[in-house]
């Protein structure tokens, strides 16, 4: 779980500093403050030792290019997640967080291009030892990523690299201690990974979670299964006769975004679920139950929730369902607000948002 | 159904008052003396001082406001209720200037109580200053003066009771300080209101 985390020159981001990271902590602020590259961020970290997440922020975000022409001159297809696209700096995100051991630890992860000259030509003569370098194809874009930590003093050096044939990550990404996973605000999760983690859950018992989570949106809503029909799906038994059941992606899109939600935190046990918008496509009248599905598959899975959300109805719902809780500290807002040379971090605690409600004032 | 829209700081002059009474009669205190630079905000109960104070800064639109002023009911303890004052703002890592009516820090703070930061009491008794002698005042007068009698001693709530009283028998009932000030049933024009107009001025120069 993060407890902090900060950002040097991602995005627009050229300096951003968050503390007092909870279990379920909501990120607000206005348009263009960096709520999503926040995100990204934390997922290029979590990632550890992955720089192909570095082209998996950009393709979220609608970047898909990934080809690069040797013959011609072109930018990087990360140059993007450079602030002011200057990639002659390097970026660098701080997370402390508890390892799987429980212990506290901070782990720095630094992206930096590798410039062509004496730099790119060394990495070139190291990678042609083990056959990591076709020198018919030459080396043309190379984005270095620099992992260190508490217990890793040593940086190690992980290099995406991509010419005119491919790309591929030398040496291959370390599956990192703790999973993470990325939820924009209009993804739709397959129905592969949905049916794969539906039987998680099924095997763990955890359906009936997963069934209160959607009956606020479908009161009908008795019990999901998995059925093939032409492709393996969730379907939903809502008391119809002759047990004919509803595909869950014909029941509307937030109970679709709900499921996805409450399935994608159970599919990170003690890792963290970064989700972009998390209100889309919520009614007002069925946020608090949202919510309180939210914290419990958290609390089930011990999974850190970090969400961005532009609705007061949304964080108030959050904190009612927080407040509703034994442990009443479980939530946190990060409100953030772009200075002249950061975008500054206000923290507010559940009192500090029962407050702000009683007396009006804007916590967005 | 939408909340209702939340504060963002908007002015550089900021008031905070106590509730929606101080709050109505401000709106139209500021509007007959065409006082169009401050903002005003209501802290919902007085208990609520520290925590809100705290809440400031963090406060979308705070880096605009210059300067922070608190008007506030003296209640029965003006030295205690400026104390309190007082600290709430060191708590909240605010200026804090020693006496009332001065200006300290940045943002510059300023604050004072009413009837004054001499005398106990709050804005009802300044209410209740502008009224006597006028249409059914006595008549309040000697309804108090029975149910006194009658009843419970209202003792500190005076004042309070007198205004209320007084609303209740006007030409439109059941109007509460701010909206019978928009009415025009309190005179906001009078002379009794001068320690607001005289802090208001302070606040805007």
């Amino acid at each position: 779980m993060y407890t902090s985390f900060s950002v040097e020159r991602f995005r627009g981001l050229t300096k951003c500093a968050l503390s007092d990271l909870r279990p379920i902590t909501l990120i607000t602020g206005t348009n263009n403050t960096g709520k999503t590259a926040l995100l990204e961020a934390m997922l290029i970290h979590a990632g550890r030792s992955n720089p192909q997440l570095a082209l998996v922020a950009n393709s979220l975000r609608g970047i898909a290019r990934i080809n690069v022409d040797p013959s011609h001159h072109s930018d990087p297809p990360w140059l993007s997640l450079f602030s002011n696209f200057d990639d002659s700096k390097t970026v660098k995100f701080v997370g402390e967080a508890f390892n799987k051991f429980k212990h506290s630890e901070v782990v720095t992860v630094a992206l930096s291009t590798v410039r062509e000259g004496v730099e790119l030509a060394g990495l070139g003569a190291n990678l042609q030892q083990f056959n990591q370098w076709d020198t018919s194809v030459g080396l043309t874009k190379v984005l270095k990523l620099e992992l260190s930590s508490g217990r890793r003093p040593k940086a190690s050096r992980h290099f995406l690299i991509i010419d005119s044939k491919q790309q591929r990550v030398v040496p291959p990404p370390v599956v990192p201690d703790a999973p993470a996973r990325f939820i924009s605000a209009h993804n739709r999760e397959g129905s592969e990974f949905i049916a794969q983690q539906f039987s998680e859950f099924e095997i763990k018992d955890h359906i009936k979670l997963l069934v209160e989570a959607l009956q606020p949106m479908e009161p009908r809503l008795k019990d999901l299964r998995i059925l093939f029909n032409g492709e393996t799906a969730l379907y939903g038994d809502i008391g119809l006769p002759n047990r004919k059941f509803i595909p869950l992606s014909l029941m509307g899109d937030g109970l679709n975004r709900v499921a996805s939600l409450v399935l994608n935190i159970g599919s990170c046990p003690n890792g963290v679920v970064l989700i972009d918008d998390i209100d889309t496509g919520l009614h007002y009248s069925v946020m608090e139950s949202f919510w309180r599905s939210i914290f419990a598959a958290g609390r089930l899975f011990n999974t850190q929730v970090i969400a961005t959300t532009h609705s007061g109805e949304c964080v108030k719902a959050a904190l009612d369902a927080n407040n509703a809780e034994d442990d009443r500290t479980r939530l946190g807002l990060v409100r953030l607000e772009r200075g002249i040379n950061e975008v500054k971090a206000f923290n507010y605690s559940p009192e500090e948002l029962d407050l702000a409600f009683k007396a009006d004032l804007e916590v967005r | 159904m939408g909340r209702k829209n939340l504060t963002t700081f908007k002015c550089e002059q900021l008031l905070l008052v106590e509730g929606q009474d101080e709050f109505g009669f401000l709106v139209r205190l500021l509007e007959f003396l065409k006082i169009e630079t401050v903002q005003l905000h209501m802290l919902n109960g007085i208990d609520n001082l520290a925590g809100v104070l705290r809440l400031l800064p963090k406060t979308p639109g705070f880096d605009k406001v210059k300067r922070i002023g608190l008007l506030l009911d003296s209640d029965s303890d003006p030295a205690a209720r400026i104390q309190s004052i007082r600290a709430s703002l060191s708590h909240a890592g605010l200026a804090s200037p020693a006496m009332p009516l001065t200006f300290s820090g940045t943002p510059s703070v300023v604050y004072t109580t009413v009837p004054s930061h001499e005398l106990p009491g709050c804005l009802e008794d300044l209410i209740m200053q502008s009224a006597v002698g006028t249409g059914i005042a006595n008549c309040v007068d000697t309804f108090l003066s029975c149910s006194a009698v009658q009843r419970t001693d209202i003792g500190s709530r005076y004042s309070k009771s007198w205004v209320h009283s007084l609303l209740s028998a006007s030409e439109k009932p059941g109007l509460k300080i701010g909206e019978a000030t928009t009415a025009k049933l309190i005179n906001v024009e009078h002379e009794a209101f001068e320690p607001i107009r005289v802090f208001l001025a302070l606040l805007t120069t």
